[in-house]
């Protein structure tokens, strides 16, 4: 099957207009993606199922009022962060918007956050698989710089663009990526033998 | 030294393990509510010909209002052509009279070749002497006898108008007396005409046989004669040849 060449933004304003095709082909663009953004900020893969249904009907519903305004992954993006910090906010949870700004020092106050007993780099290092060390570090990510990270990975988003969308400076989402990823670094070399 | 922004050993490795996906339900369930959601606007999609109902249903209702009023004015009911006819019953217009403003209107409505002109008045271009002033005059003559001669316009006007008094006044009346009179104190031809065409061959019968009876025989004669001029084939009664015979 040939590859659409149109571009997301394209293909979005072709389902506003009613071709349903064009919405299979970003589906099938973003599916993944948007999967991954939900399942590694959420306590288990239910709810993150039940996320991910709602963030893709409320681009259903959305269609006609979509306008190529900005790239279509940082408004994608943008209706899954939302529709995160609803679930969080219903569990009681302090959503990443909520945590305070970090700016672009060493001490980051994100960086004092202590992750979950069972996701200590001890425990991950005992796992055999390098990627999955990775993924799971990726979970062990304070909430803000895990945000940054997935947005980057699986969204593509530039720096600017996470600044946007998370409502932060372009400094601050600028740090929290690269802790994010230091962090990251750091598990690996000390998992190398 | 500040770390990067971007670390490709750390990408590569998330992605490498990154193998997470969603449900197949859940793929097919969301598609299936992307198609259900543009469903309903492709069925409200009118079929190209349903756009052209309105105009059309106006222009065939135009057509039909049309053709309905040029129906009713080439075929008008029935009253409303009654209602036409006797009106100049009604009038006192004499029938040249009438005429005359039709024929110094050319532009009247009753011209057939103005404007199409209903059954009715489609026949009332005849000549005026060989139609009846009246239907009350048309059906005055089926009733007078065959051998009877139809007079003239203005004499059957006037024959019409005696005729009219002989049947409201009581016979003997007023009429009869000034019958009786009239003849003899004017003496002459043309008064003895006139006043026989204004009444019916039998009351001026009668009238001449009354002036016979009281002996004046020869302005019985006279009368009998001018009669004779105006109803020259009426049936004299066989009493009033034996009064006048000499």
């Amino acid at each position: 099957m040939e590859e659409d060449s149109r571009t997301d933004e394209q293909l979005m304003l072709a389902y506003g207009e009613g071709c349903a095709e064009a919405f299979e082909v970003l589906y099938g663009r973003w599916r993944r993606q948007i999967y991954r953004f939900l399942v590694r900020q959420c306590d288990g893969a239910g709810t993150a199922d039940e996320l991910y249904q709602d963030v893709w009907l409320r681009v259903v519903n959305a269609r006609r009022q979509y306008t190529a305004a900005a790239k279509f992954s940082t408004w994608l993006f943008r209706i899954a962060r939302n529709r995160l910090i609803d679930h969080w906010r219903s569990e009681s949870r302090k959503p990443v918007a909520e945590l305070p700004e970090a700016d672009d020092c060493e001490t980051d106050p994100l960086d004092n956050v202590a992750a979950p007993d069972e996701l200590q780099p001890e425990k991950i290092m005992e796992r055999k698989d390098r990627v999955r060390l990775v993924v799971g570090a990726v979970e062990s990510l304070p909430d803000a710089q895990r945000e940054a990270f997935l947005l980057h990975e699986e969204g593509g988003l530039t720096i600017d663009e996470i600044a946007m969308l998370t409502g932060v400076g372009h400094e601050t989402a600028k740090s929290r990526l690269r802790y994010a990823m230091a962090r990251l670094r750091a598990l690996l070399t000390e998992c190398r033998p | 030294m500040t770390p990067p922004v971007h670390d490709h050993d750390v990408s590569k490795l998330y992605h490498e393990g990154s193998a997470d996906e969603p449900p197949a339900a859940l793929d097919r369930a969301i598609l299936k509510a992307a198609r259900e959601n543009i469903a309903p606007a492709r069925e409200a999609r009118k079929p190209w010909w349903l756009r052209f109902a309105l105009p059309l249903q106006l222009a065939l209702s135009a057509v039909l209002v049309t053709m309905l009023a040029l129906t009713v004015d080439r075929n008008p009911p029935e009253v409303p052509a009654m209602t036409e006819r006797t009106k100049p019953q009604h009038s006192p217009v004499p029938a040249p009279h009438k005429a005359a403003p039709a024929g110094a209107d050319p532009a009247a409505a009753e011209s057939p070749a103005a404007s199409p002109a209903p059954e009715g008045r489609a026949r009332l271009p005849a000549p005026i002497e060989s139609r009846p002033s009246s239907p009350k005059a048309d059906r005055k003559a089926e009733a007078t006898p065959a051998a009877i001669p139809v007079p003239g316009p203005s004499e059957r006007a006037s024959a019409e108008k005696a005729a009219a008094e002989d049947a409201a006044a009581p016979v003997g009346g007023q009429s009869l007396e000034a019958a009786r009179t009239e003849p003899a104190a004017a003496g002459a031809a043309p008064a003895a005409n006139r006043a026989a065409v204004a009444r019916s061959p039998s009351a001026w019968l009668a009238a001449i046989e009354r002036l016979a009876g009281t002996g004046e025989k020869t302005a019985a004669r006279a009368e009998l004669e001018a009669f004779r001029k105006v109803y020259p084939d009426y049936p004299l009664p066989e009493r009033l040849e034996k009064l006048l015979a000499p």
